[in-house]
């Protein structure tokens, strides 16, 4: 679904054997990276003819990460110890930081200089790539270099320049962009049965991922949460100086929740920014135009612009470890209002 | 599977060498005249033949061959290498084995004889990623190698390499490769694997790879598997995403037009056509520093088509000195945030609403351009060469945010001289760093919420935003004590602080000084050296 | 499935196969053992994806079936009960395994078999028959040599070569190579080459204590695994991809000085100076004289520490050639020593500089080759 033009040259590809040893897959989280990387990693392994077929045992084992031949790998959380951990869960969010660290590239080499078990090549997806480590990442050149003769890489990462220059360098890059959100919107009414209002919304909050919006839409929170951090702004702006305080300390209790609150906020005062500038048809929050287009007459463009600024500026402040009950304070008292 | 064409045409002989005339005329000298060193340092950007001339340089000291063509490639040990099984060529990488007890592994096994050569290379990769300790049991083996051994360190970043080391060994510079270069190679390996480039495609591809021969080759590669046998300009595009100049131009001439609704559409048509908006962000500054360039007369360095030369030179004319650099920024910033923005085009948004609007009224306090001269104009770029990526950001180096470091740098914090609000400023980051490093909490409130303002009777004046804030920092004795430290450290001198009010300044720190700072250092990510020094 | 077995004949197979289990894998399937009918018997198998055990034992099959068993929990479980006749029952539906034992029940949760991997099997790769005991002697001296670290992933494994009616076990880690061959009682047609990790062998060396037939071995048509087949046990590993050093190169064809000595008079006289040699590289010196007026050949073992201290040791040896003095890494010495079962061993050396090749007097079906070290100052 989606990214016709990259599935068409690695179709391509496949059909005409010109495969290359290492992939670099990019693009934000939930856009399809990991999802293409396994499509690719069957239309390798699979036993049928129309590659992938989707049917065959290698194909069936790869969709549910059962293939003792196509490895899945990502960073751990910090302070993991390999040797008394059990297996990390899934990570929370997609902020929770984790990290590749050498042992497991150390430990994925050696597997890939013995032969592939069952298969026809040992393939690896590395997702994350960067949240790797220096050391790791250093390690890891050689292999992605010249590996052995048996091996296929994938690596995924949010962006190429976010790798050291020579990861990318080795690497097929496909840097994987958004799709339109008709799109997602169709993919969602006609493969995940979404009602077409909802389907809406969602296609539009995903910001060309499809991946976040099927999740969201399996997984309500992520919306319950949206609304709730619109409410929590909406209430802000009509408050005073002391009750912004008190919010500012109430919503500081949960850290965890905090970029995707500064996100969906950010994405508000877009919404609010392109009304001004009279381009209503691209904005996100469509099930709240009524409150949006209030605002967008309200504030000035000025007023939205900076607003947008100290949002993303928060955002920034949290990721280098500033106190958040402190940020927050400044934000909403930065915010525009009566 | 078909290999890599970057490996399938990794070079095998000195004179295969793209580039790098004077080391390979050296080597095959030294090679001659049998003098060969014990210790070689390697510098130079990636891609640009170091590893592939150590593997060579291995081979021709331990060429059977009698002719004086060494490497010959045909003797045993040549394929050996070749065919990476020969047990006396030691590839190690500095990066990921870089602690003392990884080099004293290799000390004790250096005085093995060789098994099947005549010298052992150890060859040592990102060898400035060695710690301080690893760098002096290394020395200990450079001072008194045992004969049968020659060390090639590699590196990027010669600037790391302690002075003790550097003396001890033959040192190369790599130097990036020309656009020519890349061109001519990449021409050669299309007509080897009869490929049908276009001659804009393959300029592209030499362009993308800044001076990178192994970027351009994969490039080339991954179009193959794309296009097939034939690659246009169109698939080159494509593949990076990239838009066309006149959908940049477009928008350009939108910002000259403020006309911030055409613009924002014209963002939206790009990036739903295929365009990355990252790639389109860079794209614009290359077109912005395009019309700085002619703005201060060295336009005719970039090579241009005549129409595209005029169609820029009149849309030079519609923007100030000030207002391209401004833009240039906010869309150098972008493409910064655009690498980890969730919102695939926020950020380019951002910019562009932003360097529409008038600029924030002058505050008086910093030395901000709007009351400076236009910054003087970069070098311009030589005839020919790629826009390398460090290309990019000279409008910026000379942008206010990158001053404290050179104030710091030059002396300007002389024990003699009177204090003034400027220097505070500008060796503001300097001082957070030392608080820090003695209360975390301390630098995290004062980062968000002061700045120094003014400097009264000698003590220093911090600014809060916030009543809240200020009663909190003065609360915390010990915090004022902590600053008051670093301050005395940073300018020599002792130092006090005080608390006042400023709801305006802290504001306009909170929302537009940060940001410039953090657009900077991605910039000086490349110029850590000179940090370093 | 279900079927009975004797426990003791269970909890045998089960600590055969359970060396191949992985205990810590992003595939849970790894950590457990596959139980399957097969032919009127009850199949064990686990693997780690780079080593597999098979093996097979008596049982009596009521219903035909498979399942996998979490390795440890089985394999506890197995050992604590009476030496009883086991039956065990699969639940289809739940994956859960009743096991009975004279008064003793469990329920063990298992995993659909369908998820554990499938073992490659014999197929009709070329077959090489070998006597387990020289199959065994040749892994011991050979295995050693192969390196521990995974910086060169093919020196972590033996190179293994059969042609015409010769096997060959080669192993080199940079500083020293160990070759040893043996006759086959029957030619192979094609010559055969793999590289199979040092561990693998070592099992297979650790597993064929009792076999009394010969071992087949065969290497599989893509040439990704080798397969030894004992006669209720089967061992697959995967092999190494890449290319071997050209051993051969690395032995010296020709030399100056050889020395025969007693084995075990070297071993201790090493010995002997490695305590001195720990604080200097590991150094040990030979000083080889040949027999002169003075006296009969002789070996002078020499080690030097700047902290502690020296020693020499003498001992006496039939010395033809020149005199040559070298250096060696200690520990390599008495590794080879070690495995040589042979009361006399010969040293060939041609400079300081050279190689020391060590073989076996009357003998040359085993080379040992060590890199000297540079003697400085």
């Amino acid at each position: 679904m989606g990214h016709e033009w990259a599935i068409r040259a690695l179709a391509r590809s496949v059909a005409t054997d010109r495969v290359a040893h290492a992939y670099l897959f990019t693009g934000p989280h939930g856009i399809g990276k990991t999802t293409l990387a396994r499509k690719l990693a069957q239309a390798w392994q699979c036993a049928g003819d129309n590659r992938p077929c989707g049917a065959c045992p290698p194909c069936q084992k790869i969709a549910r990460d059962r293939h003792p031949d196509v490895q899945i790998i990502e960073g751990v959380p910090p302070r993991y110890d390999f040797d008394k951990d059990p297996p990390p869960p899934p990570r929370a969010n997609d902020w929770e930081r984790r990290a590749l660290r050498i042992r497991q590239i150390r430990d994925l080499e050696r597997g890939l200089a013995r032969a592939p078990f069952e298969g026809r090549w040992k393939i690896v997806i590395l997702r994350r790539f960067e949240e790797s480590e220096e050391e790791a990442a250093n390690a890891f050149l050689k292999t992605l270099e010249e590996p052995p003769r048996h091996t296929r890489l994938i690596l995924t990462a949010r962006d190429a320049s976010l790798l050291l220059p020579t990861i990318a360098s080795r690497c097929q890059v496909f840097a994987l962009r958004p799709l339109a959100p008709a799109q997602i919107e169709r993919a969602l009414i006609e493969k995940y049965n979404a009602a077409p209002e909802h389907a809406r919304l969602l296609a539009r909050l995903s910001a060309g991922r499809l991946g976040w919006a099927v999740r969201a839409h399996e997984n309500r929170a992520r919306l319950d949460a949206r609304n709730r951090y619109l409410d929590e702004l909406n209430v802000a702006l009509s408050e005073g100086r002391a009750e912004r305080l008190l919010r500012a300390e109430s919503l500081a209790k949960k850290s965890d929740d905090l970029p995707e609150l500064l996100e969906t906020w950010l994405g508000w005062w877009r919404d609010v920014l392109l009304i001004q500038n009279g381009d209503g048809s691209r904005t996100t929050n469509v099930d709240r135009e009524d409150a949006l287009r209030d605002q967008a007459h309200r504030f000035t463009t000025e007023q939205a612009q900076t607003t947008l600024q100290a949002v993303r500026a928060t955002a920034r402040y949290l990721t280098q470890n500033v106190n958040a009950r402190l940020a927050l304070e400044v934000l909403l008292l930065n915010l525009p209002g009566k | 599977m078909s290999q890599a064409l970057y490996l399938k045409y990794r070079p095998r002989t000195f004179d295969d060498i793209e580039g790098q005339e004077h080391i390979r005329t050296t080597l095959k000298n030294a090679l001659a005249l049998n003098r060969i060193a014990h210790a070689y340092l390697f510098t130079g950007p990636r891609g640009t033949g170091k590893t592939t001339t150590a593997r060579v340089l291995a081979k021709a000291v331990n060429c059977l061959s009698d002719g004086a063509d060494k490497p010959c490639n045909a003797c045993a040990v040549c394929q050996a290498i070749n065919a990476e099984r020969m047990l006396d060529l030691i590839e190690i990488d500095a990066a990921s084995n870089r602690s003392i007890d990884d080099i004293r592994a290799l000390r004790d096994k250096v005085d093995f004889r060789p098994g099947e050569s005549t010298y052992k290379v150890y060859i040592i990769d990102e060898v400035h990623m060695l710690t301080p300790e690893a760098f002096n049991a290394l020395l200990k083996t450079l001072e008194e190698p045992p004969p049968h051994v020659i060390f090639v360190l590699a590196t990027t970043d010669p600037q790391k390499i302690p002075a003790t080391v550097i003396s001890r060994v033959q040192r190369f510079d790599f130097r990036r490769l020309t656009l020519p270069e890349i061109t001519s190679r990449l021409t050669e390996i299309a007509a080897k694997e009869n490929l049908k480039v276009e001659p804009a495609a393959v300029e592209l591809i030499a362009r993308q790879a800044t001076g990178a021969m192994r970027d351009a080759i994969s490039l080339l590669d991954q179009l193959t598997a794309y296009g097939g046998d034939e690659i246009t300009l169109a698939q080159v595009q494509g593949l990076l995403g990239a838009a066309s100049n006149q959908i940049v131009g477009e928008l350009v001439a939108r910002l000259a037009e403020r006309n911030i609704a055409q613009g924002l559409a014209l963002i939206a048509s790009a990036v739903d056509s295929g365009a990355d908006p990252r790639q389109l962000a860079r794209e614009i500054v290359e077109y912005l520093r395009g019309l700085l360039l002619i703005k201060s007369g060295s336009g005719d360095a970039l090579t241009r088509t005549a129409e595209a030369q005029t169609e820029m030179t009149q849309r030079a004319g519609q923007f100030s000195a000030d207002q391209l650099v401004r833009a240039i920024r906010l869309f150098n910033q972008a493409a910064f945030e655009l690498r980890a923005s969730a919102h695939p085009t926020l950020p380019l948004e951002i910019a562009l609403v932003e360097a529409t609007l008038e600029p924030p009224a002058p505050s008086g306090v910093s030395s901000a351009p709007r009351t400076a001269p236009p910054p003087a104009s970069p070098p311009p770029a030589p005839r020919g060469s790629p826009p390398p990526k460090s290309a990019m950001p000279p409008p910026a180096k000379s942008a206010p945010v990158a001053a404290p470091k050179e104030n710091f740098a030059s002396g300007s914090v002389n024990a003699a001289m009177p204090i003034t609000v400027e220097i505070v400023q500008s060796n503001w980051a300097n001082v957070l760093a030392r608080v820090k490093q003695s209360n975390r909490n301390a630098e995290a409130f004062l980062r968000s919420a002061a700045e120094p303002i003014k400097v009264e009777d000698g003590v220093i004046v911090l600014g809060f935003q916030y009543q809240v804030h200020a009663e909190r920092f003065e609360k915390e004795p010990k915090w004022k004590e902590v600053v008051e430290r670093a301050l005395d450290q940073v300018f020599q001198r002792k130092c006090r602080v005080k608390c006042v009010l400023a709801p305006e300044r802290a504001k306009r720190k909170a929302v537009e000084q940060d940001p410039l700072i953090r657009a900077a250092m991605s910039q000086g990510a490349q110029i850590t050296g000179i940090h370093g020094a | 499935m279900k079927l009975s077995c004797m426990q003791d004949n269970l909890a045998k197979g089960l600590s055969i196969v359970s060396r191949a289990v992985a205990s810590r894998s992003t595939l849970p399937v790894l950590g457990n053992v596959l139980l399957a009918t097969e032919q009127g018997r009850l199949k064990l198998a686990a693997t780690n994806l780079e080593m597999a055990v098979t093996c097979w034992i008596g049982a009596k099959v009521e219903e035909e079936g498979a399942t996998t068993l979490p390795a440890r929990v089985l394999g506890d479980f197995v050992n604590s009960l009476p030496p009883d006749r086991i039956e065990m029952e699969l639940n289809v539906k739940t994956q859960t395994t009743h096991l009975k034992c004279a008064r003793y029940d469990a329920n063990i949760k298992g995993i659909d078999a369908q998820e554990f991997p499938i073992i490659p099997t014999l197929g009709d790769g070329k077959r090489i028959a070998i006597e387990p005991d020289a199959l065994r002697e040749m892994i011991e001296q050979t295995t050693f040599a192969a390196a521990t670290d995974e910086s060169r992933p093919v020196l972590t494994g033996v190179l293994v070569k059969f042609e015409k009616d010769k096997a060959t076990l080669a192993a080199a880690d940079g500083f020293r190579l160990s070759v040893r061959h043996t006759t086959l009682s029957e030619p192979v047609e094609q010559p055969i080459s793999a590289i199979i990790p040092a561990k693998a062998l070592q099992e297979v060396a650790r597993v064929t204590g009792d076999q009394e037939d010969p071992i087949v071995i065969a290497v599989t048509e893509n040439k990704s695994q080798v397969l030894f087949k004992l006669t209720n046990t089967e061992i697959v590993s995967q092999l190494i991809d890449g290319q071997f050093p050209d051993f051969t190169r690395i032995i010296p064809t020709s030399h100056q000085t050889r020395t025969t000595v007693t084995t075990s008079e070297l071993q201790n006289a090493v010995k002997a100076s490695s305590v001195f040699a720990r604080e200097a590289m590991n150094t040990v010196r030979l000083q080889i004289a040949p027999a002169n007026e003075m006296g009969g050949g002789k070996v002078t073992i020499t080690a030097t520490s700047a902290e502690s201290g020296d020693n020499v040791g003498d001992i006496d040896a039939t010395v033809d050639g020149e005199p040559v003095e070298i250096a060696f890494n200690a520990r390599y010495l008495a590794e080879v020593l070690n495995i040589l079962r042979a009361p006399q061993v010969a040293l060939e050396t041609a400079s300081s500089a050279s190689p020391g090749v060590f073989r076996l007097v009357g003998r040359d079906d085993f080379v040992h080759v060590i890199m000297p070290m540079h003697i400085g100052k």
